[in-house]
């Protein structure tokens, strides 16, 4: 039988008379303890590092429930702003609905608002990768080639005079502006207090 | 009570449910019957929900229930294929080479216990803090998921490039898997299938080093692996490289049970772990490539062996590469590899090449592993003595290729580019740099010896 290395393997510890097998268990037994407590050694001088930047998330009440306000229980936190301003916009708007974000292709903003509003779909305005500043015949082009009925933009901002803003931007986040037909009201005024969103495409569409 | 918990424990235990008949079949035995279970069910699984897509089916749990009841038959199919060219003959179960000390036992299975348990920790609790994390696979998982299948026009819209939508879907795949289960999108749920593949990780490793160096070895190795710093850190993360690491580990150590096992069913088996490493990251290439030469070297079979290995893992990776070819899906991070792109940008070999080694003499993230790799090549090319250079094959050639591939990076700052990859694409080399430094190692394999005889 191959037992190999220079301990006492467990062939060995089987196969041994009475007396052997006491003292070579004894002996088995010892580094058995031994191993281990090395082990545990490892694993704290291994891990505590890691453990140590990453202890907050092991906090109790750290999750959000995936039923909860968030639409992601689980993200990064590189842009904490811009991703609450999302937040609360996925709040408001029905799921069916079409957004605009008045970022270039290839933006973060873009990025977050496209992950973070699912299942809604988020379209840029800006074409290509370019990141200049954006006009309101651009937004409104982006707006009727998508059939978009909100549209999300950073302070500043210039959007089309049919948009009412229904939640302002603060400290790096977005605000988010919907089409309105003003003075009909709706669920949606009723939660955002102040427009109706026109969203045709939205119906029959809840998943 | 929420039924999401054991929903989704039920989809990923379903996944090596549906890959065990086809690994038993390939004759796969042990450890490494686990691994290939666990990977090829998620292949097959992602396989036909790609068909499904294709045929216009839209995903419910019915219909993946009948697509994972196809995925666990396949094995029939095969099962045929295999008879057909090796006649009657009888799998012979692995054996252990010999028996474990206890010590070494305990050593392996509390290093390696403790490092997947922290990396499952990490999966729940701690946020897709990378990019690649949100932004390519749990976005597409959960776009998938809301679109019932892979939505061509989704694929193709210039807008989502950030997605990489030409990339490899086995993961969002798996993603979309679990999603379609419990209803809902939930990261929480998912993330556990990265520590998963960590598991599978080790657990090839360990069959490969087991054939290779015996059991004592093996037990001692893969706790190294374990303690790899950059792989342990990444491998709750949910990105794709530990998984990509896995598969080709994987095919490795299917590879090299041929020792042990029937020699044509383990080569089928190891290349269809390869052809799963070419669904999971477009890498695995690199990798195709570096083991054409390792291949190559073996006397004899030189022409057969290529065949078995390469036809079955381009056999199973080429749905999703022709899916993509034919959509025209977009991508951007690197320019066409033309003999124009290459002389153009060949200046940039050097700055890459540079960042590359700097990188591998990190010892906070790969402790002493290159330095010995380093000394041990030295000194086994002035000594005529190495040992297994196929796997330095599997670890430089990948490493070259990238330093090249990188030079066409399309980012307008591609110092940016190399700073972000570099260390995930070492570590998947990593698995195999310290397999060759074991092999090198003369009190292991003379130990092997006296144990065979």
């Amino acid at each position: 039988m191959g037992v190999s290395g220079e301990g006492i393997g467990l062939a060995e510890a089987i196969g041994g008379g009475a007396i052997s097998q006491r003292g070579s268990g004894r002996r088995s037994e010892t580094r058995f303890l031994v191993t281990l407590a090395v082990v545990l050694a490892l694993a704290v001088l291994i891990t505590w590092p890691q453990v140590r930047g990453e202890f907050r998330f092991f906090a109790p009440g750290n999750l959000v429930d995936a039923q909860g306000g968030q639409p992601v229980p689980q993200d990064d936190a590189v842009t904490p702003a811009l991703d609450a301003s999302l937040a609360r916009a996925a709040a408001l708007l029905p799921r069916a609905a079409i957004c605009a974000v008045a970022t270039g292709t290839w933006n973060r903003t873009y990025f977050r608002a496209s992950y973070l509003l699912m299942p809604r779909r988020v379209w840029p305005v800006g074409a290509g990768f370019a990141d200049g500043p954006l006009s309101v015949a651009q937004i409104a082009a982006t707006m009727t080639a998508h059939r978009a009925d909100c549209l999300l933009a950073a302070a500043g901002v210039p959007t089309p005079p049919a948009m009412r803003r229904l939640l302002a931007a603060s400290g790096g986040g977005l605000a988010l502006y919907v089409e309105c037909r003003c003075g009909e009201g709706s669920a949606l005024s009723a939660a955002g207090g102040t427009s109706e969103l026109r969203i045709p495409s939205m119906r029959g569409q809840r998943r | 009570m929420d039924s999401s918990l054991p929903l989704s424990i039920t989809a990923l235990l379903a996944i090596p449910v549906a890959g065990l008949p086809l690994a038993h079949r390939l004759g796969l035995r042990g450890p490494l019957l686990g691994v290939a279970s666990w990977l090829l069910g998620a292949a097959m699984l992602a396989l036909l929900m790609l068909a499904t897509s294709a045929l216009q089916i839209r995903w419910s749990r019915g219909v993946l229930g009948v697509c994972w009841l196809f995925a666990a038959g396949i094995p029939l199919l095969v099962a045929r294929m295999i008879q057909g060219g090796a006649g009657e003959r009888r799998f012979t179960p692995m054996r252990p080479t010999n028996v474990p000390d206890i010590a070494a036992l305990v050593l392996a299975v509390g290093v390696c216990g403790l490092q997947v348990l922290f990396s499952l920790l990490q999966a729940v609790r701690v946020p897709l803090g990378s990019f690649d994390s949100w932004s390519l696979w749990e976005y597409k998982g959960r776009r998938f998921w809301l679109d019932g299948g892979l939505n061509g026009d989704f694929l193709r819209d210039h807008s989502v490039v950030f997605a990489h939508p030409a990339y490899p879907p086995l993961l969002p795949l798996l993603t979309a898997w679990v999603y379609t289960w419990i209803g809902h999108p939930d990261p929480v749920l998912i993330k556990p299938i990265y520590p998963l593949f960590f598991l599978a990780l080790l657990l090839a490793f360990f069959a490969a080093l087991r054939v290779r160096l015996g059991t004592q070895a093996a037990l001692l190795g893969t706790p190294l692996l374990a303690l790899l710093p950059r792989l342990s850190a990444y491998a709750g993360t949910g990105l794709a490289d530990v998984p990509l690491a896995a598969a080709l580990v994987a095919a490795a150590s299917a590879f090299v049970a041929r020792r042990e096992g029937p020699v044509r069913p383990t080569y089928l088996a190891a290349g269809l772990l390869l052809g799963v490493a070419l669904l999971t990251k477009r890498d695995a290439a690199f990798f195709v490539i570096a083991a054409m030469p390792a291949l190559w070297w073996l006397r004899r079979e030189r022409w057969r062996t290529l065949l078995w290995v390469l036809l079955p893992a381009g056999l199973l990776a080429s749905p999703w590469y022709l899916y993509a070819w034919a959509n025209c899906l977009p991508d951007r991070d690197f320019l066409p590899a033309t003999p124009h792109n290459l002389l153009t940008h060949a200046g940039r070999l050097g700055e890459i090449g540079r960042l590359f080694g700097l990188n591998l003499l990190a010892l906070d993230e790969w402790g002493v592993l290159w330095f010995v790799l380093g000394a041990l090549l030295v000194a086994g090319l002035v000594g005529r003595r190495l040992r297994a250079p196929g796997l330095l094959c599997l670890t430089v050639v990948p490493l070259l290729l990238y330093v090249l591939s990188l030079s066409l990076s399309a980012w307008p700052d591609y110092t940016l580019h190399v700073r972000t990859s570099l260390d995930r694409l070492i570590m998947v080399t990593a698995p195999f740099a310290l397999w060759f430094v074991l092999e090198q190692i003369p009190a292991i394999t003379v130990r092997q010896h006296l144990a065979g005889t």
